[in-house]
Order: C-alpha cells, then structure tokens, then sequence
C-alpha cells in the first residue's frame, strides 16, 4: 500500500513537470513572437523608396514611443512616423484580426477548413464592394466611403443569412457550414453578374479590391480595427474553455455545463464583426485566418485559452511579412499582399505539415 | 435516493425514442441499461444529464428537479462519458482531461485541478501518454481517456455510455473494476448502457431492459436476463444457465418471425 502510493506521487510530480515545462514552452512561443514582431516592424519600417537605415528607423519607432531622445534623421522621421508606419500598424492589426476570427470559427465550427471565408463572409463583402464600385449604390455610405460601408454591411448580413438559414435545422457545426457554403455561393455569383455587366475600369478596381491589399492604411483605419479587437477580446477570452469542450462535441461540451447554442451565436457574431472591420478596409486577405491558427496549433497544441493570442501574434507576423515583401520585392511596383500571403505563408505552412508536426507535441 | 427518472419520453422529431421510462439509482450503485441496437441506451442517458430535454417526464438528483438546476452545477454533480470521441482539432491528453475540471475552475488553472488531473490519468494508467495528442490514441486508450476525464470531474452521478465498446478482454474488465471500485469507494451512483449482458450482469447491481423506448424488465441482473426476455427484446433464441462461476448465455440462433 505505502508502495503504491509513493508510485502514485512520483508519477503526479512527473506529470506536474511535463506539464508545467508544456505551459513554459506556451509562453515562449508568445514571447518569441513579440520579439519577432518587434524585430519585423523595424525591419519593415527601413524598407522602402526612400532610404532609411535599421538604427534610424529603431530610434524613432522607441524615440516617439518612450519619452527618449534618440538621434535620428528628419527625413527619417518623416518617412518612418508619418508614411510606413499607418500601413505596418495596418498590416499587425489586420493580420492578427484575421487570425483571431480563423481561430474562433474553425473553434465553434469543429472544422479546421472554417475560417470567416468558409461562412461566405468575405465573399458577401466583396460583393458589397462591388456593388458600390460598379454601381455606386449602398444601403448607407456616399462617396469614397460606400465601398467600405457596404463591404462591411453585407458582410454583417451574410452572418444573419447563415444564422438564419441553420436555424431551421438547429444551430450545430455541419448545417452552419452547409449554410455558409451556400451563402458564400450565393454572393461570388452575385459579384459574378457584376462583374460581367460593369464597365471594364470598374471591374479591373473590383478584381483589385478582391485580392486584397494594404495600400489604403490610414492611422484611422488602423485605430478602427484596434477597438474593434479590444472591444470584442474580452468574450473570445472568455469563451477560451467552451470552445476547449466544444472541440471534443456538443454532448460532451453540454455535459460539462456549456451552452454550446449561445457560444456558436456569439462567437459567430464577434468573428464576423472582427473580420468585417478588416476586410472592409483591405479587400479579402484569406489565408491568414485560415493558416494561423494551425500553424499555432502545431506549434502549442490546441488550448484556446493559448491558441487565440498566439494566433493573433502569429497573423501579425505572417501579414507584416507578406506586406513587406508585396511593397518591395517588385518595388516600384506592389503586389497585392492577398496573393503576397500565400507565397510567403504557404511554404511555411507546408514545412510545418510535413516535417514538424509530431515532434512539436512531445 | 440519489437519481430517480420519472415517466421520461422523448422522441427525435416525430420518431418516439422513450415512451414514460421510470427508474432509480441508489449511492453507491451501478445500474446497468441493456437493449437491442436503437432501444434508446443512448437516449436514456442524454436525457438524464439534460442534453436532450424529454418532452414528458422528471429527472430528480437527491429530490431536485434537475430542469431547475444550473448547467454548470448540474456539469459538477454528474458526469457523462460518451461512446467514443473523435476531435478535429487536436487537444492534448492532459488537456482533455482538465477540461473535466471546467465546471469547477472560473478561468484560471489551480493546483487542485492539475492533482485532479494527475490522480485521474494515474488512475487509468494513462499517465505516460499525458503530453500526446488525444487524436494518436487507440480505441482503447481514448476511452480511458474520457473515464479520466469523468473522474477528473468528480461527479456523484456518472453516466457512462458503453464504457467497454471500444476496448479488448483485458481492458474491459480494468475498466470495469476500477470503475466498480470507484462508485464503492466514493459512494458515486452510477448507470451504463452495456451491450455485453454477461458483463452487464456481472458489474451492475441493477438493470433495466429497454426495448423500442420502454421499460420491458426491471430489477435484478439475474432477474431480468431470463431466457424469455432475451428472446423477445433480442429476438435471439438463448441458453442461461447460472452456475457457481455466474451467468452464463449462450446464443442459439435468430429468432425466425
């Protein structure tokens, strides 16, 4: 008996070990993604036309944001503060929205091909956009702001469509994406007629907006995303363990006391606004929603209480990455960041998939 | 006494899955639910722990009505095991089995959930495997997992839905003793959905025999798996015989209709 019960403490000290160094290599993981992050702002901040040094652009990123006085140019100043640094901020909000909503979707969906796209979101927005860009018509919005409204305002109803539409069949996993699917159907056709009907400028400016860029960053538009984000945060946070429970089903989930109905709802609802508060400003940027938070998960395991701030990092990363590489490789010329994230984030991706995958668990 | 169902019917649309099924379970005690494929087992234990919500009927904890208690008290007093789980996205062992601890932590990890943790995958023998992912599990081994789980939960009701289904000989019987062991032990009421009737009998102290949706026999193990109702029920014709060893049924043949 004193036997066995010395065996039962050894092994719950050896657990208790694997699983705080598990916790430990969590908290790694996000501390080396802000250093990477900080590392890729500067980098991102000396790129471009006019010529800017890595020490320069470093002392008036820390300069303006800590009282320091650091030396630098004036024509680095201006360049860094006033033009790179709108479109970098633009970049790590966007991108980190983006992953944060594909985190809660493919979490309340089951599903790790679900991401904000699968619903029809960003296909609802564009052809809101369209709408406005080929028409000039709009619910609310005038001028160069319809494109944005009406993006974000279908986008918004393509969310009330797929809750509508699953609500006939109950609100689980498989009649939402089978919802979102058509939905997402529905409005590339719709874009589709637009398309074949508009004048050619027009439709050249739609097939822009679709592949999504970064070129329209303001501070404004920035600041937009951020309250956005912080505004919906808390929740998603909150939500951390029921979409844990909701990973292994709902019965398991509802046994443990979740109301898996109200989580789908709400999560649903916040993703889209996240998502919706980007997509309206940059044009369908899709894979960073899709591919971060499985990038995550191989690296840190599926915890959302973990899996939704690293991801948010992570999609940061990935679209300040691929949007300094859209604005120089080809420069003057810019491609747009949404074909730029795949060439950079796929490779990635697959290196992961391939090689990494098992040995990241242990 | 601790759970009492009260003249419960469900029916999925307009299919009827349980028509005024009555039973109850003392502390302490396994009662085992046994019937064909598709005679509501399944049925019968998610509407106990309000996953399902019966059209008719009353399902009572130590008197209380649970349409009257809270999810998430009702999630720390009773635990259910499902008959097998698959999960698409990938959630470690020790992950998915903390999140038993769910109904008791606000947010937080505290070391009591973790000692929870750690008593639980011990407990099964699972506790080499903490750090792998629940996705790379055997049959077997995920459903000591999802026991695990349950434990971890510490319910005093425990709901278990074919705990043996996926597992070989060996694992069976541990299953069954360490759960046997544990419903003694921690005075836990305790109702299975079995399809082994021999196991069933075995390690259950009562039984119900379900057949379409109602009560066909309660009572007894040794009362209730008679040759007569096995034919009926199963529409197999049986051999029992009890001997010192225990019960034992050998089938026959089909019934022919």
């Amino acid at each position: 008996m004193a036997l066995s019960t010395s065996t039962t403490e050894t092994a719950e000290v050896r657990i208790r070990e694997l699983y705080s160094r598990f916790t430990f290599r969590k908290m790694l993981f996000i501390l080396l993604l802000l250093g990477a992050l900080l590392a890729l702002v500067v980098v991102a901040a000396s790129l471009g036309a006019a010529s800017v040094g890595r020490g320069d652009a470093f002392s008036v990123i820390v300069g303006r944001i800590f009282p320091l006085h650091l030396e630098h140019t004036r024509l680095a100043q201006v360049v860094v503060w006033q033009m790179r640094l709108p479109r970098i901020l633009m970049a790590l909000l966007a991108g980190g929205a983006l992953a944060v909503s594909g985190a809660v979707m493919q979490g309340i969906l089951r599903n790790p091909l679900a991401s904000p796209f699968t619903l029809g979101i960003a296909s609802a927005a564009g052809f809101g956009a369209a709408l406005a860009i080929t028409l000039g018509v709009g619910p609310i919005g005038w001028g160069k702001y319809l494109v944005v409204t009406n993006a974000f305002l279908f986008a918004l109803c393509a969310c009330f469509l797929v809750y509508g539409l699953a609500r006939f069949r109950g609100i689980t996993s498989e009649t939402m994406i089978l919802a979102g699917i058509a939905t997402m159907y529905l409005f590339s056709a719709s874009t589709s007629v637009l398309q074949y009907i508009g004048r050619r400028e027009d439709v050249h400016v739609v097939v822009f907006w679709l592949m999504g860029n970064l070129s329209g960053a303001t501070a404004g538009r920035a600041l937009t995303i951020l309250v956005v984000l912080l505004a919906c945060s808390p929740v998603l946070i909150k939500y951390a363990w029921d979409l844990n429970a909701m990973a292994a089903g709902d019965e398991v989930a509802a046994s443990l006391g979740v109301n898996t109905r109200q989580v789908r709802i709400a999560g649903m609802t916040l993703a889209t606004l996240i998502t919706s508060s980007v997509i309206c400003f940059t044009g369908t940027i899709g894979f960073v929603g899709l591919v971060s938070p499985h990038m995550t998960r191989m690296m840190i395991g599926g915890d959302h209480r973990f899996l939704l701030p690293s991801s948010c990092l992570l999609g940061a990363l990935l679209l300040l990455g691929a949007d300094t590489a859209a604005r120089t490789v080809m420069a003057p010329t810019e491609i747009p960041v949404g074909i730029m994230t795949s060439f950079v984030g796929i490779p990635f991706f697959l290196y992961l998939l391939m090689k990494k995958r098992k040995e990241y668990w242990k | 006494m601790r759970v009492a169902v009260r003249g419960i019917s469900f029916s999925y649309d307009s299919v009827s899955a349980l028509a005024d099924v009555s039973l109850e379970v003392e502390e302490a005690e396994i009662l085992s639910i046994v019937g064909p494929n598709g005679s509501g087992k399944s049925t019968l234990l998610k509407c106990v722990d309000k996953i399902l919500r019966p059209s008719l009927g009353v399902i009572l904890i130590d008197g209380r009505d649970t349409g009257k208690i809270g999810a998430k008290e009702l999630a720390r007093r009773m635990g259910y095991i499902p008959q097998s789980s698959s999960n698409n996205l990938p959630l470690t062992v020790f992950d998915t089995v903390l999140m038993g601890r769910r109904p008791q932590l606000s947010w937080g990890v505290g070391d009591r959930d973790i000692t929870m943790v750690c008593r639980a995958l011990k407990l099964m023998g699972m506790e080499d495997s903490a750090l792998r992912p629940f996705n790379e599990l055997s049959g077997g081994e995920r459903q000591k997992v999802l026991i695990a789980r349950a434990l971890a939960q510490e319910p005093e009701v425990l709901l278990l839905d074919e705990p043996t289904s996926n597992l070989d000989l060996r694992h069976q019987l541990e299953v069954l003793e360490i759960l046997t062991d544990l419903v003694r032990r921690r005075g836990v009421s305790s109702i299975m959905a079995m399809h082994d009737l021999y196991l069933a009998w075995r390690y259950s102290d009562k039984m119900v025999m379900l057949n379409h949706g109602r009560v066909f026999a309660a009572g007894e193990p040794g009362s209730v798996l008679t040759e007569e109702n096995i034919r009926s029920v199963y529409g197999v014709d049986v051999v029992v015989t009890q001997n010192s060893r225990g019960l034992h049924i050998e089938p026959v043949r089909p019934v022919k209709d």
